[in-house]
């Protein structure tokens, strides 16, 4: 394909899928109340998501094929379905009130953006020319979407039959559906990936665009800025080949979802549409990865589990308030049982093999047992994984001190779901290490990164809490010391300023 | 508000200090990581899908790949050897060649006698077998007699 051809390829599948993401944000007035920059973000999520699930569904269910058609038509439903539902919901969405940019977010900001840009541009040029390099995206990921693609079917005989060689036949197929709807919606050929490198590069600012958000509601525009700061910075989300955006494996988009998901689901108020969506980004993240799953189990105790202690601690006390909002609750789990649902019946028609075979693990005891056994070797390949520069320049050298000198505001009652995210989401893996048949700590290397990757949104939040304590002790400090320095400096004057109006203000919404 | 002591201030300082120690010392390289995918655009942007592929494999690998693509038809299956005896060609080969289904045939260090068994009683409609290498002059198709003739002479 010419660099036209791949140009226009790339963006008729961007273009789609936020189209009809951005369609369908009509059934969530929370997401539809966001600043442009997340809006889209998500609208980028959810069309995504929408499109290629609902494709994996009707043909599963119905054996309708993967062809353009089917593509267009299920584009079209889902475009149509949200401008019925954005009619209903227009009047009473009323975009959200936000907090004012002070001069130093403005500088934080201005120079986030500016660097975000660059790194974002020289990416997108980057994957544009080269062909897919990295290991599992040739050894798995987009394999799957040729055999996809050419048997436009989902599970195709190669995927279910056992004699032939295809390694992780059962893996979550999401993302390299995506590439197969992108493709046959152009009508590119099935070899050049080029053509479909952005659909994995889009995640990387749609991260940012969602990350910004969640830390700017938390603590305050400038936290928010200096947080994607930090996030550009990192080398593995932008230029890594092997789980960052630079490459076609479904780590980084597992981040996407999961940290969406994650981000909407520790709000202070868990409204059903905000629930609704956050089932719907765990949903995906179950159909993008296989530890989707139990991170998206994860995920929904780390949303209910500090709410319904915080119930019963209520009700104990006899306070009305503290009931869970059952509705809500309903809406989260609802997508992701049936994301579930599609899964096991997928999965259950494909002869596993050349498989590390997790889904045969058994007994809880013995799991226990294996994990224990293995966890002391864990840690040292671990911390060698982290301190690659290639993948994480300083960041884990570094950055730790922020934590440890915010630690007070990683303890308070809003980051307490997201610390339980990251403790959940580590024990996965942990549980994992410990049960695969790879000898030893083997695995750690080629994924211990990627897992950190697929957590790294809670944890860049969990990050803002302490800064935002950091910056709050500074300025309760600073702010007075420069005030009363001015006053003694200024000549006397009929106009001083009153002690309310010189008060530090604390950023936050 | 009751105001912080000067050492939680200093820790704030401190704390505040570490992103921007963080975004200094990785600014350079991330600039120059962009710089590098901007050149190689305006090198490489336009190459179609042979020569890129060319850069990364090889112009001897892309070759074989080409020479192989016009004797299997797009959806065929083909028998693979990997040629490495730790080593796993086979994926990228498989990569490149998909979607045509393979059948793994087994490795080259194996026994002669075992990788001639098998050879004998795997689906027997499948009439060819590559050769998985990544290593110049690349991947080889040969016709399962070629293949078993092959395997016999290294006994």
């Amino acid at each position: 394909m010419t660099l036209g051809e791949r140009l226009l390829c790339n963006l008729t599948g961007l273009g789609l899928f936020t189209a009809v993401g951005w369609s369908l944000l009509g059934f969530f007035p929370a997401l539809l109340k966001r600043r442009l920059l997340a809006a889209l973000s998500f609208a980028y999520l959810l069309g995504l998501s929408t499109l290629c699930s609902a494709s994996w569904a009707v043909n599963h269910v119905l054996g309708i094929p993967l062809r353009r058609p089917l593509f267009l038509f299920l584009g079209a439903i889902l475009l149509l379905a949200g401008w019925v539902a954005r009619r209903m919901t227009s009047r009473s969405t009323a975009p959200e009130s936000a907090p004012a940019w002070s001069l130093p977010a403005k500088v934080m900001g201005g120079a986030a953006a500016t660097l975000a840009s660059i790194v974002i541009g020289g990416m997108l040029l980057g994957t544009i020319s080269l062909v897919t390099r990295d290991f599992d995206g040739q050894m798995t990921w987009t394999v799957a979407a040729r055999y996809v693609r050419a048997a436009g079917a989902v599970d195709p005989p190669v995927l279910r039959e056992r004699r032939w060689f295809v390694t992780h036949p059962r893996y979550p197929l999401l993302i390299p559906l995506s590439q197969v709807v992108t493709q046959e919606v152009f009508g590119a050929p099935n070899d050049d990936d080029r053509a479909v490198r952005w659909i994995y590069a889009f995640f990387y600012p749609v991260y940012l665009g969602v990350l910004f958000d969640g830390v700017r509601r938390r603590c305050g525009n400038l936290v928010g800025a200096l947080v994607a700061l930090v996030f550009v910075f990192i080398p593995l989300p932008a230029f890594g080949e092997s789980g960052g955006a630079s490459g076609t494996m479904s780590d980084f988009p597992l981040a996407c979802f999961l940290g969406a998901a994650v981000l909407l689901l520790t709000e202070r108020r868990l409204t059903a549409s905000g629930s609704l969506a956050g089932g719907v980004f765990l949903a995906s993240a179950l159909l993008t990865k296989n530890e989707g799953g139990p991170l998206a189990l994860a995920a929904i105790v780390a949303a209910l589990l500090p709410r319904g202690v915080r119930a019963i601690r209520a009700r104990a006390q006899g306070r009305s308030v503290g009931t869970l909002p059952w509705k809500a609750v309903a809406c989260l789990v609802l997508p992701v049982l049936c994301a579930a649902a599609l899964s096991i019946s997928w999965r259950t028609g494909i002869v596993n093999r050349y498989d590390e075979g997790y889904e045969q693990m058994r007994g809880v005891s013995r799991i226990v047992k294996a994990t224990i056994a293995r966890a002391p070797l864990l840690p040292g390949p671990m911390w060698e994984e982290m301190r690659r520069p290639q993948d994480w320049g300083g960041f884990w050298l570094i950055i730790p001190f922020s934590l440890l000198f915010g630690l007070p505001g990683l303890l308070r009652g809003r980051a307490r779901g997201l610390l339980l995210m990251v403790a959940g989401g580590v024990a996965v893996y942990v549980v994992a290490y410990g049960n695969t048949p790879w000898g030893e700590a083997e695995l750690v290397h080629p994924t211990w990164s990627r897992f950190l990757l697929q957590l790294s949104m809670p944890g860049l939040t969990l990050l803002a809490f302490a800064l935002r304590h950091c910056l709050l002790n500074v300025r309760r400090v600073v702010v007075p010391a420069l005030t009363s320095w001015s006053r003694r400096r200024a000549p006397p004057g009929p106009a001083s300023p009153s002690p309310a109006a010189s008060r530090p203000r604390c950023p936050g919404p | 508000m009751k105001r912080p002591s000067r050492i939680a201030a200093v820790a704030g300082f401190l704390g505040l200090l570490a992103p921007a120690v963080f975004v200094a010392s990785e600014v350079r390289d991330s600039l120059a990581a962009s710089h590098r995918r901007l050149q190689r655009f305006s090198r490489r942007g336009t190459d179609l899908y042979g020569r890129a592929l060319a850069r990364h494999r090889g112009a001897e690998y892309v070759a074989r790949l080409q020479g192989i693509t016009r004797v299997l038809a797009p959806q065929e299956p083909y028998l693979i050897l990997e040629s490495t005896p730790d080593d796993f060609d086979s994926y990228f080969v498989r990569f490149d060649l998909a979607p045509r289904p393979a059948v793994w045939l087994g490795r080259l260090g194996e026994s002669p006698e075992d990788l001639l068994g098998r050879l004998a009683s795997l689906e027997p409609g499948i009439h060819w077998v590559i050769v998985a290498s990544l290593r110049p002059p690349g991947p080889e198709l040969l016709s399962r007699e070629q293949a078993a003739e092959d395997l016999r002479s290294t006994r």
